[in-house]
């Protein structure tokens, strides 16, 4: 035990004079820095930027062959570059959700409610909603395309309290997460592509209520999730070469009466699509 | 079009703010389409500025510049200063490509004619090349490129003072300085 209390001294004392003298030497106005035991500290990065100055890459040339940092083509050459195109749109959607029924759970006093909530019981199962979707496309075989597609929607909704036992739960706003493929097609017309398209997916519908037992509210998440089946038509107009906006329509068949349509901007990694004729 | 942009802005704000402005007492309706007219302009200066900051819609030749075109490129030759680099004298001819059309067009740098005055007589050069880097590619409808080629001239020809090119129609010449 005393064999350990002193080498804890010891340590102590090993890190302690340094300390000391670094800090006399630091009161120490008139003396020599030289014989001050400062601990000096150095980058340790110096060959690393060395080498970094050493990639940066000094243009000698500017004549095909004695160029030293591109090569022939390079920043125009669009060989091999794929035609992707990458879309970020705007929709509002007709969304029905009366066929649905959520499913969650409320936490109340250290207790789990179940919650069941049927879409026809809101006050409008027709829902308009406001999204925005991203999308990845690449054209293939010169106008046929393939692409994924996130979105993500919600509204506002209500609906009668409903009275469970000791829960009282009000819906408040439906939200919609999706995802999936979208196969599609583009006919180029002057400026203008035409887009027959079909969206294969699913998404997730979320139903958020007002919970309340007693005086304890809380916001509760019910939840289910449905499959997507959407043909769409879209018109995409190139305000320049590599950009386009769209307008676009589209109805889920799965859900009759479910309408989809929207405006998009998409940015394109090849002009017109890379469309062998326009 | 705007309308569109706009409309689709006024039905997203019922998302974005949970209840929207209908419900919100505190946003005045004057101020909730001044907000809304401003991110549509945001949206479509974004959408200006992207989209029409490409697009090759034509050439503003430099002065001495020859000038030719076939039916999707416009090609523009000028005289360019020699390159200690190279290993001998050799004409060096900035050369740039416009694609007018909207599809990709191959471009293949090899396969232009360049011939020589040497001492009255039309003799053909071939692009220096020691890399062997100019190969046939591909430039992107309504897109430009800019390369920069000396071209070798027969080791009898001691000094190169007129070039000519053929691209697509007849040959034209250009003087060069020096």
């Amino acid at each position: 035990m005393g064999k350990v209390w002193l080498a804890v001294l010891l340590a102590a004392l090993g890190l302690a004079p340094g300390r000391a003298l670094a800090q006399g030497c630091g009161d120490d106005d008139s003396g020599s820095s030289d014989s001050c035991p400062v601990a000096w500290s150095y980058d340790d990065d110096d060959d690393s930027s060395g080498s970094s100055e050493e990639e940066v890459c000094v243009e000698t040339s500017d004549v095909v062959g004695l160029q030293r940092c591109r090569r022939f083509g390079r920043g125009w050459d669009v060989t091999g570059v794929p035609a992707l195109r990458l879309s970020l749109a705007g929709n509002a959607r007709r969304a029905r959700v009366g066929h649905l029924s959520f499913r969650g759970q409320a936490e109340h006093h250290n207790e789990t409610h179940a919650l069941g909530d049927a879409g026809r019981d809101l006050h409008d199962a027709d829902l308009l909603t406001g999204g925005l979707t991203a999308r990845l496309d690449l054209t293939i075989f010169d106008y046929v395309s393939v692409g994924g597609e996130v979105s993500f929607a919600g509204a506002s909704v209500s609906g009668a309290p409903r009275t469970d036992g000791a829960l009282v739960h009000t819906p408040t706003s439906v939200s919609f997460l999706g995802g999936g493929l979208v196969l599609g097609a583009g006919i180029p017309v002057d400026v203008f592509t035409i887009r027959p398209e079909l969206f294969l997916g699913g998404r997730a519908v979320l139903l958020s209520s007002e919970t309340r037992v007693g005086d304890c509210v809380e916001s509760t998440l019910s939840d289910t999730a449905e499959w997507v089946v959407e043909p769409r038509i879209a018109v995409e107009w190139f305000v320049g070469p590599w950009t386009g906006l769209s307008v676009f329509v589209g109805t889920n068949v799965l859900v009759p009466g479910e309408v989809n349509a929207g405006v998009q901007l998409s940015l394109h990694a090849r002009s017109y699509d890379a469309a062998p004729s326009r | 079009m705007p309308l569109c942009v706009c409309w689709f802005f006024g039905t997203g704000s019922s998302f974005f703010g949970s209840r929207g402005p209908r419900s919100s007492p505190n946003v005045s309706p004057v101020r909730a389409s001044k907000g809304r007219l401003a991110v549509c302009a945001s949206f479509l200066a974004a959408a200006w500025l992207v989209g029409c900051g490409g697009g090759y819609g034509g050439m503003v030749s430099e002065p001495g510049a020859l000038r030719l075109s076939d039916a999707c490129l416009d090609l523009e030759v000028t005289p360019r200063p020699f390159d200690a680099g190279l290993p001998r004298p050799m004409p060096v001819l900035g050369l740039r490509i416009g694609n007018r059309c909207a599809h990709p067009v191959a471009v293949d740098l090899r396969a232009l004619e360049v011939t020589a005055d040497v001492g009255g007589r039309l003799a053909p050069l071939r692009p220096y090349d020691p890399r062997g880097e100019l190969g046939a590619a591909l430039l992107d409808g309504r897109a430009t490129m800019e390369e920069r080629i000396a071209w070798e001239p027969p080791v009898t020809a001691e000094h190169v003072s007129r070039v000519c090119v053929r691209f697509g129609g007849a040959p034209a010449c250009l003087d060069l300085e020096g």
